[in-house]
């Protein structure tokens, strides 16, 4: 099954200003994109564009083929995961019940024992099924990472948008991450990911956009977009981009 | 594959209701008309036209009947709206209900006295009359709260603000009134009114309430209590998984509100309950709504039966006013279950 | 540092001077150091908070603020000598206030000198403007406004003067505060006159009741007490019953002497012979009636018809007069034949024409029901 999204001329203004000018993009199932620019370039609003979660003024998210305003907000819920840069940590839910709420699109009125399945799997892939009783805000960083990653894994979905999941973990868990990330790649899983390292874009992806200003500045493959020439138009930094190791530094130490 | 944690929560929600429950015979038979203990069975379970009949029915077990339901309604509310607008101090009061219902009554009597005489004409006199301007004035309440919510895109803290902003206008009203037109009589009627006193409701007013409650608000609550759970992470999530926080949020205060006005228009104001059971139901059973509802609802009961039971043995016979007694039994129950919550990992 | 404007010793001795500078200000401002009372005092008095008041010599101009102080100008006969009345005697209506319900049309013709009503200040500025000689104050407003500093605002002279605690008929206030009034107001033989006349009431009742070989059992209910109260709110003890020597069921469960608040359950357990019902209140036991009739129903007074309508009487402070009514009312139902020469009715014109000049039952009546048996008004609904 092939499964694409396709992100039409998007325009998106918050309060009269462009958030998002033009963006087009297209993804097929089994591959990596990431979204890489400056702080304020528009990566988060773009996935929320995709997902549905924002409207643009002008242009069209296709899913397979349909228009994201043709289906539903359930049917939508069902098919992307979304993986938030932050969460809300109120009212000590525990990390089960937590991930629960990924399978809401399920649910009608209490949970079935699919759903409680697909909730044990999900921690599981991320190794957090030891914390499944724990309360949200007990954990570390990169547990409660993981954890957010379970729950847009419980969705079963075929698009899996992520904000930054690097952000909060040490090594070891970036490559757990990476692990995660490549093994639904394999599944048939789309997978965008807003991402700022670009160390781990590189290795990572199988396309890059690149956003400067809400508009793209370009896209393809990494070792096209993430030339030294790129890094420093749109970053105003001087890269040191070591192919061999797909590594992507500043160049001043 | 029944976690033990679940199970645990299971049991500590069926104990709670268990012990709720036989509550009802043991304050029924307590209080300050004596009788033996097969009499006050016999009346329980074969009532009949003797003083000892009404005595157990109509002045006990009529008045713990009424602290099951309104205290399941005020902390099923309570625990909506905390979870609805991520704000662990929220509850349907902070709405400014007892304000809007004070200011009905003081219309209402108004209305019915001309302000200055008061006449004596109890045939104008409908005892549903001042508990009907309370409910109105409560709705409005919060029609105008939503309103100005909405506004603002009907987010937490939009509904908060207007809330606050709202129950100091209607404050400010209510005194106005008090200072211009109400002489000492009535403006003592006004208090006396939203003093809590569950002894106040009549048979077919407890009907209607355990009624509507049963239809609306009990299921309302539970049927959303997954919805709470995603609101909780925040409004970009539960957007994520197909929910519109907003509508939730609206339909919750709607519903907490219709329950918590009728309730209030007819027994006065109570306050603390909608606060404290969400709060010690959480130390209990944990933050997710599955149980948390449900144990809020019967934790509100529980504390208002307790209350309300303690309060008219305790120095009989005179009798505490429950709102009184709410303070009294709630605060020590929270500093327990915080403590003991401290040690098993429930953090506060 | 020197040289460079204020050293800080320098500074601050300034701020001191400054701020003492400010201080003796407004002491002198608000008259902290009194100065001597303008005009000549021949007479002095200590009123009831132990101030000592010189009276000026002749009061013309009197204005009365606060529960129960301007009824006992009225019950002196110095309507005449008043130059204004506060709000609340207006805005509230008379009915319910004895000395209101005789001078009434009088009060609405005076200025307004202030807003009336238990807890408000008063208004100096307005009394001011009424150029008052004497300005009777009650003792509660001196829990929030002091008297001698109303007295320099005010430019008069202020007395403070009250009978007891509300809803209490304390005789030995009662006669203090009408000894001191009449002192104050010229007035001595009226208040003499009207004391003899409540010593020979008491004193009536008294005889009538003393000897009395069984005692029924007596339940006062919804006895006014800030404001309406429900039918298990009562007085212990209840003034008018303690003029006939007769105890209510609540008193020997209270240790309180004032309003008593008890459960329902317990008056079923007592259940009296007699229920009065204080008319003040009506409304709110009939509406709680009509809702559950079954409870009141158990009670044998209810079941036999023998409840029975009282004046209220505790309306911006005790009126004495329909208290006293009260008593005769009450003494006829519980003990006819040591009252079979009264009528009640009868009886509670001459206790008004004595203490207002006028015959006001039939007012009160109309406006709450009057002395009479309420059964059919509380009719089991069948």
């Amino acid at each position: 099954m092939v499964i694409e999204v396709e992100v039409k001329g998007v325009k998106v203004y918050y309060k009269s200003i462009k958030a998002l000018d033009g963006v087009t993009l297209s993804v097929k199932n089994g591959e990596i994109l990431s979204i890489v620019g400056p702080n304020g370039a528009g990566k988060s609003t773009l996935l929320k564009v995709i997902n549905g979660v924002l409207r643009p003024k002008i242009g069209t998210v296709y899913i397979d083929q349909k228009s994201l305003s043709d289906i539903s907000p359930r049917e939508i819920a069902k098919r992307i995961g979304l993986v938030p840069q932050k969460i809300q940590l109120t009212g000590m839910l525990t990390v089960y019940d937590f991930v629960m709420t990924g399978r809401r699109p399920y649910i009608d009125f209490t949970p079935s024992k699919r759903d409680e399945e697909k909730v044990y799997e999900a921690l599981e892939t991320v190794g957090a099924i030891n914390l499944a009783d724990r309360s949200l805000e007990e954990l570390s960083g990169g547990e409660l990472q993981r954890v957010i990653i379970a729950r847009a894994l419980a969705v079963e979905p075929e698009v899996l948008l992520l904000d930054e999941p690097t952000n909060s973990l040490d090594l070891k868990y970036q490559v757990e991450i990476q692990k995660i990330v490549k093994s639904l790649r394999s599944k048939g899983l789309i997978i965008i990911m807003a991402i700022h390292d670009l160390t781990y874009a590189y290795r990572i992806s199988d396309k890059i956009l690149m956003l400067s200003n809400g508009r793209v500045f370009a896209a393809g493959k990494p070792e096209e977009v993430l030339t030294p020439k790129n890094i420093l138009a749109v970053y105003g930094v001087k890269p040191l981009i070591i192919t061999e190791y797909k590594i992507v530094a500043p160049a001043e130490t | 594959m029944m976690r033990y944690s679940t199970r645990k929560k299971q049991l500590i929600l069926i104990s709670l209701a268990l012990f709720t429950f036989l509550l009802i015979p043991v304050s029924a038979s307590l209080g300050w008309y004596k009788a033996s203990l097969l009499d006050i069975l016999r009346s329980l379970f074969m009532p009949d036209n003797s003083q000892l009949s009404t005595v157990i029915w109509d002045l006990r077990l009529r008045r713990v009947l009424a602290a099951i339901v309104i205290g399941a309604i005020l902390g099923g509310s309570g625990a909506a709206i905390q979870a609805s607008m991520r704000n662990p101090l929220a509850s349907p009061f902070t709405f400014g209900l007892s304000s809007a219902a004070s200011l009905g009554v003081a219309v209402a009597l108004l209305a019915l006295h001309g302000g200055a005489v008061q006449r004596f004409q109890i045939h104008v006199y409908n005892p549903f009359i001042v508990s009907f301007f309370a409910f109105i004035f409560s709705l409005i309440q919060v029609f105008i709260i939503l309103l100005l919510a909405y506004k603002a895109g009907l987010s937490a803290g939009a509904l908060v603000l207007s809330s606050i902003a709202i129950s100091f206008a209607y404050q400010a009203i209510l005194y106005l009134l008090q200072y211009l037109y109400l002489n000492e009589i009535l403006v003592s009627t006004v208090i006396f009114w939203t003093f809590g006193d569950l002894g106040r409701i009549a048979w077919p007013e407890l009907c209607l309430v355990a009624f509507s409650s049963l239809i609306i608000v009990f299921p309302y609550f539970i049927y959303r209590s997954l919805d709470y759970d995603l609101i909780l992470g925040g409004d970009e999530l539960a957007k994520s998984s197909g929910i519109r926080p907003e509508r939730v949020r609206l339909e919750t205060t709607i519903v907490a509100a219709f329950g918590t006005a009728l309730a209030t228009s007819f027994v006065g104001v109570i306050g603390f309950i909608c606060l404290i059971a969400p709060h010690a139901a959480r130390l209990l059973v944990g933050g997710g709504h599955r149980y948390l509802m449900p144990t809020s609802m019967i934790m509100g009961s529980l504390i208002l039966t307790l209350s309300d039971t303690i309060g008219r043995v305790i120095i009989a016979p005179t009798i505490i006013p429950v709102g009184i007694m709410t303070s009294l039994v709630g605060v020590p129950l929270l500093v327990y279950l915080l403590v003991r919550g401290g040690k098993h990992g429930y953090r506060g | 540092m020197n040289g460079e404007g204020l050293t800080k010793i320098q500074a601050a001795l300034l701020m001191f001077l400054v701020v003492a500078a400010a201080i003796a200000a407004s002491l002198i401002i608000t008259g902290y150091f009194k100065p001597q009372q303008d005009g000549v005092a021949s007479n002095y008095v200590v009123d009831v908070v132990g101030r000592r008041v010189g009276l000026p010599e002749n009061v013309s101009r009197v204005v009365a603020i606060g529960p129960g102080v301007l009824r006992l100008v009225c019950y002196l006969n110095a309507v005449d000598m008043l130059v204004g009345v506060e709000q609340s005697e207006v805005n509230w209506g008379f009915t319910g206030r004895d000395y209101a319900m005789a001078y009434g049309e009088l009060f609405s013709k005076l200025p307004v000198i202030g807003p009336g009503g238990p807890g408000k200040p008063p208004a100096p500025e307005l009394i001011l403007s009424v150029k008052p000689d004497l300005v009777v104050m009650s003792r509660t407003y001196c829990d929030f406004y002091d008297p001698d500093r109303l007295q320099s605002e005010t430019k008069s002279t202020v007395i403070v003067v009250d009978y007891g605690p509300a809803g209490q008929l304390d005789v030995v206030g009662i006669k203090n505060a009408l000894r001191l009034l009449g002192e104050a107001l010229n007035r001595r033989e009226r208040a003499e006159e009207l004391i003899s006349f409540i010593e020979r009431v008491y004193d009536d009742l008294n005889q009538r009741t003393k000897n009395v070989a069984s005692r029924p059992k007596v339940y006062v209910g919804a006895v006014s007490y800030k404001g309406a109260q429900p039918f298990t709110t009562t007085q212990t003890p209840f003034p008018p019953l303690a003029l006939l020597n007769t105890p209510s069921i609540a008193d020997k469960y209270s240790n309180v002497t004032g309003a008593f608040f008890w459960d329902f359950e317990a008056i079923i357990a007592e259940d009296p012979d007699f229920i009065f019902i204080d008319e003040g209140n009506l409304a709110t036991v009939k509406q709680d009636f009509d809702k559950d009739p079954n409870k009141y129903m158990q009670l044998r007074a209810f079941k036999e018809g023998k409840i029975y309508g009282t004046l209220p009487y505790n309306y911006y402070h005790t009126n004495i007069a329909v208290a006293i009514a009260n008593a005769y009312y009450i003494g006829k139902v519980l003990y006819p034949d040591k009252f079979s020469d009264v009528d009640p009715k009868a009886k509670a014109d001459e206790i008004f024409s004595v203490f207002l000049g006028k015959p006001l039952y039939q007012e009160y009546a109309e406006a709450y029901g009057g002395f009479k048996c309420l059964s059919e008004i509380f009719e089991a609904p069948r």
